[in-house]
């Protein structure tokens, strides 16, 4: 726990110190909206009774100061579920819908943030009842998730490209964790 | 403003997407227990083993039953609570061969709707004739071969099974041989004309139309699922059936709702069609 702390209070100071360097950026800051490709990926025990699938994600914040912001976010992965047979070649989707805050500084053309938040995720069918990993009649779950990525700044100041991954938790759904990576543009108004 | 506007319309259609991709989704629901079969009994024949999976659906609402009432004064014809096009159903299984010898093994669909239920072992077309071929299910029987400790899957797809409700429901509202109903394309019918009760025991008789035709939005849907499994050599039958539910009235519970909330889930007394034969 305390090793946990000072590493969080290190990195939180090396993202203060990059958000010094914030008035030389060639960023436009205020609401932004991002667009993000990647995979989910499950961790242990679920990650054999769900393959990993595709995930599109949908943000939209606002940057309160040079190095906080915060916005709400939706995203949707789908998944092959491999619970023994039957049934066999059946996809479910995930969707997951929150709001959290993102804590970050900027160098040059470089940044980095950490994020954190929660909301509510929903799953498409009961297919991993059968694994018991949904009770019956079970549909929602709390979601938490934090996680940190990396920004690059295109010439419009506009645009950006990064590179981001979060790990989320699902309690209500036997508490399975996964992890989900992305490729995003965001674009700051 | 430009921005709210364009951040709500981005915001408005990841939701949409999301929402419409919620409303086809499946529903799963295990059998409650594997059917094991193929061993023999003490007379010597092979056994078969035979399983139901009563859908779980929700009591009808007041609304729809005034609905259904109105279609059914306004089409002079029993219209069913559970329709054909409500339910889209999928029944998924797994054959396991444990033993060393390879083996082969049948599934024979059958089931009921809230009216009627179809057994083809009730429906005797010819008595005096001991070679006449028995009455098919209304789906499957197709040999499946098992290797020695294999393992086979395969499925009844939402097309049989929308074809096996209508033919049940031909055979049984309508009196529609039951060989000319399986036999014969129903799935995209329109209607189909109720004959007069068939009469075996009665030389020549011939079945004369009785009533008005039904239409299809007065096709019964299958609401039970059974199977029977008829395996060569001891195997072991493990079912899932998978139901989109296009009009909601499955029950959020499925199977536990029958111990849970039994009083939600419509209860449904389907009286077996027979055919020269007595109902057990």
């Amino acid at each position: 726990m305390i090793r946990f702390a000072v590493a969080a209070a290190v990195s939180l100071g090396t993202l203060a110190a990059l958000g010094s360097a914030a008035a030389a950026r060639p960023a436009a800051s205020g609401w932004y909206t991002e667009g993000g490709l990647g995979a989910v990926a499950f961790l242990p025990k679920a990650s054999k009774d769900a393959n990993v699938g595709p995930a599109l994600d949908i943000r939209i914040g606002r940057d309160l100061f040079a190095w906080l912001s915060v916005g709400i976010s939706l995203a949707a992965s789908s998944h092959e579920a491999v619970v023994p047979p039957p049934p066999q070649g059946e996809w479910f989707q995930l969707y997951r819908g929150g709001g959290d805050a993102r804590i970050g500084g900027r160098f040059d053309r470089l940044a980095a943030f950490v994020e954190g938040g929660a909301g509510i995720a929903m799953i498409s069918s009961n297919v991993l009842g059968k694994v018991m990993i949904t009770d019956p009649g079970e549909r929602f779950s709390i979601a938490f998730h934090a996680g940190a990525g990396g920004e690059y700044q295109l010439e419009n100041r506009h645009y950006a490209v990064g590179l981001a991954a979060d790990g989320f938790l699902l309690p209500q759904f036997a508490a399975i964790r996964a992890i989900d990576a992305r490729l995003f543009l965001r674009y700051t108004y | 403003m430009r921005v709210l506007v364009l951040s709500s319309t981005l915001f408005g259609l990841g939701l949409g997407l999301g929402l419409a991709g919620c409303a086809n989704d499946p529903l799963y629901i295990p059998a409650p227990m594997t059917m094991e079969a193929g061993t023999r009994d003490m007379t010597g024949m092979l056994t078969e083993a035979k399983a139901s999976l009563q859908l779980p659906i929700k009591t009808e609402t007041a609304s729809d039953l005034m609905k259904r009432t109105a279609l059914g004064a306004k089409l002079g014809v029993t219209v069913p609570y559970v329709k054909v096009g409500d339910l889209e159903i999928e029944v998924e299984w797994t054959i396991k061969n444990p033993g060393t010898m390879p083996g082969q093994a049948k599934i024979q669909l059958n089931g009921a709707n809230e009216l009627f239920s179809y057994d083809p072992t009730l429906i005797v077309l010819n008595p005096d004739d001991q070679e006449a071929p028995p009455t098919p299910g209304l789906d499957g029987d197709i040999p499946i071969n098992v290797p020695a400790g294999g393992t086979v899957t395969g499925l009844f797809t939402e097309d049989q099974l929308r074809e096996a409700s209508i033919d049940l429901d031909q055979v049984t509202r309508g009196n529609v041989n039951p060989f000319r109903a399986t036999l014969t394309v129903s799935k995209n019918a329109t209607s189909f004309q109720p004959l007069t009760m068939p009469m075996p025991k009665v030389m020549n008789y011939m079945q004369t139309p009785v009533g008005p035709a039904i239409p299809r939005e007065a096709f019964a849907a299958m609401t039970r699922i059974d199977l029977v499994f008829k395996p060569n050599t001891h195997m072991v039958l493990e079912f899932n059936v998978r139901v989109r539910d296009l009009r909601g009235i499955m029950h959020d519970l499925l199977l536990a709702a029958v111990t849970q909330k039994p009083g939600e889930l419509q209860p449904f007394m389907p009286v077996p069609y027979t055919v020269g034969a007595t109902p057990f």
